[in-house]
């Protein structure tokens, strides 16, 4: 499997910040793979999406960065401008309110792809399609503004799909949002990566993260600390970062040898099939 | 009366005619950590307004009134100088009620308003900001600081000037793991000095740990209410309110075990056989 995304030793300094954002950091995510980026709040998880989006080095001028991000075959910087990274990276942020410039469901679906001149059979027919595939039908005539915190994510995740990225970042797209919008949001994205889309999303939920993600990637004060499958990550996790284990998972680490079960569980279906088996 | 707070058949209709809140009656007390729950548009953050008469109820026999010094005053009566030196509220957007250059300054202008300076008010202050881990930044200004921080700044800036009762709406937004239990553990603290602590959150894991009360919301109005392992053994509240109990309070339902609100409950209940 080629890889869609492969960094090599890459390092982040804001101006004026006494320490690097990131920090000779290496990972590779191949495509059409769900990888959940870890870690407390300025990590660097955030730093690491604007690189994999092309902001930093193309928008952003208050950073500078030195290694290797080659995205879909083609480093960074090699792309003339920051355009030619986002017709083929999108990037989901965490405040909807941010991204959503329409004042219809539907209009917002259709808008990029009016912005590059699809025809216009083409465009009702590839929104229908879409928000079929994300079960948003029914918001299609609803005003932007009067939608919920996770209809507005769901609504966002359409309509960057809309725009046919081979690769969609999301950072922190369920922290504004109840566990009903959260676990919408989460098959949102269970979606892109059924569609073949490859999928890097930094996230606090890790219960949900834990279920949807083929790899995990830790970061710590910049530096990557960990990476490999849920399983693997989440039970090598310890100080403060512990925290992040599914409670399930915690408890069966917590209960050694009186765990039933030969494999340890993430979600609460895997630990109830596991202890009744 | 005996709660700090007692709200007695609490209406609230917006102009727009929704009907946010529909007869609401609750005594909440002191030395209480109580956990106002519910999915978005239940009603939940129109319920805590009324706590500090942001919000007054809309029908007329509706009331809060609020214990204040050793008096009741209705939020009806707008004594909102009394109001808001015994109910302090945190909002949920911290950027709202930051507006200082430093964060000592954001501290120190609540305190002025009562009437306490100079020495008296550093020493509370620099308690402040290190139990809430700003130490470093006191001279900063907090537009530099992260959205956690800004919250944290948030709710310092209100504790300081240690209102009877304190009303945080979503204390853990922006949070990473670590910060939010530190932000609970403080609440909890504050509990313990015994204030009441009234949050609004989604968080049910740090909710099932830390919470003496829970109120579910839904609709408008209240579906249950009892401390985290009643509220949490109900698979029929849960379902109704659209709310996930903790997952291992799940794990524990669903495997003919209830009772675990926390893995070391889970641990202990589960570990014997």
């Amino acid at each position: 499997m080629s890889d869609v995304i492969d960094v090599r030793g890459l390092s982040v300094r804001y101006r004026g910040a006494d320490r690097r954002a990131l920090d000779d950091v290496s990972f590779r995510v191949g495509a059409g793979e769900v990888a959940g980026v870890l870690g407390a709040t300025g990590a660097g998880k955030s730093t690491l999406l604007k690189c994999l989006a092309g902001v930093i080095p193309h928008y952003a001028d208050d950073a500078r960065h030195i290694g290797d991000v080659r995205v879909l075959g083609t480093e960074i910087r090699a792309y003339g401008r920051l355009a030619d990274v986002s017709a083929r990276v999108g990037l989901v942020l965490q405040d909807p309110e941010a991204q959503l410039v329409n004042t219809v469901v539907h209009e917002e679906l259709a808008w990029g792809m009016e912005n590059r001149g699809v025809p216009v059979p083409r465009i009702e027919a590839e929104v229908a399609r879409v928000a079929e595939l994300f079960g948003i039908g029914d918001l299609l005539d609803r005003f932007t503004y009067a939608l919920s915190g996770g209809e507005k994510q769901r609504v966002i995740v359409a309509a960057t799909f809309c725009l046919g990225p081979e690769v969609i970042l999301l950072d922190e797209p369920t922290s504004e949002l109840d566990p009903v919008g959260t676990r919408d949001v989460m098959r949102a994205v269970r979606t892109l990566a059924a569609e073949g889309v490859t999928v890097v999303l930094a996230e606090h939920e890790v219960e949900e993260l834990a279920a949807c993600a083929d790899r995990l990637l830790v970061l710590d004060d910049g530096r990557l600390a960990d990476s490999g499958t849920p399983r693997e990550v989440l039970t090598r996790l310890s100080g403060p970062a512990a925290d992040y284990r599914p409670q399930v998972l915690d408890l069966a680490l917590r209960l050694g040898d009186a765990w039933p079960g030969a494999d340890l569980p993430l979600t609460t279906d895997e630990a109830v099939a596991q202890w009744t088996a | 009366m005996d709660g700090v707070i007692e709200l007695d058949n609490v209406r609230h209709t917006y102009r727009d005619g929704t009907e946010a809140l529909r007869g609401v009656s609750l005594t909440l007390r002191a030395d209480t950590l109580t956990a106002v729950i519910g999915h978005n548009g239940s009603g939940k953050t129109t319920l805590v307004k009324h706590l500090n008469g942001l919000l007054r109820p809309t029908n007329r026999d509706g009331a809060v009134r609020v214990r204040a010094g050793g008096a009741v005053v209705s939020t009806r009566d707008r004594p909102l100088h009394v109001l808001a030196a015994t109910v302090g509220y945190v909002f949920q957007n911290p950027d709202r009620q930051i507006f200082h250059d430093t964060c000592r300054e954001e501290l120190a202008f609540g305190l002025a308003n009562l009437g306490v300076h100079g020495a008296a008010a550093e020493t509370r202050i620099a308690a402040m900001l290190e139990r809430m881990g700003l130490s470093a930044y006191a001279d900063a200004n907090p537009a530099q600081l992260s959205r956690g921080e800004r919250q944290r700044l948030a709710i310092a800036a209100t504790l300081v000037m240690e209102p009877a009762v304190v009303v945080v709406d979503e204390p853990t937004t922006g949070q990473d793991r670590h910060e939010a239990r530190a932000i609970l553990q403080m609440l909890a603290g504050y509990r313990a000095d015994g204030h009441l602590v009234v949050i609004v959150s989604h968080d049910m894991a740090l909710v099932a740990e830390h919470a003496d009360r829970i109120i579910a919301m839904r609709d408008g109005a209240v579906l249950a209410d009892g401390p985290p392992r009643e509220v949490f053994a109900s698979p029929e509240i849960l379902e109704s309110t659209n709310i996930r109990p903790p997952q291992i309070a799940a794990f524990a339902a669903r495997i003919g075990r209830p009772g675990p609100l926390t893995v070391g409950e889970a641990v202990a209940a589960l570990g014997r056989n």
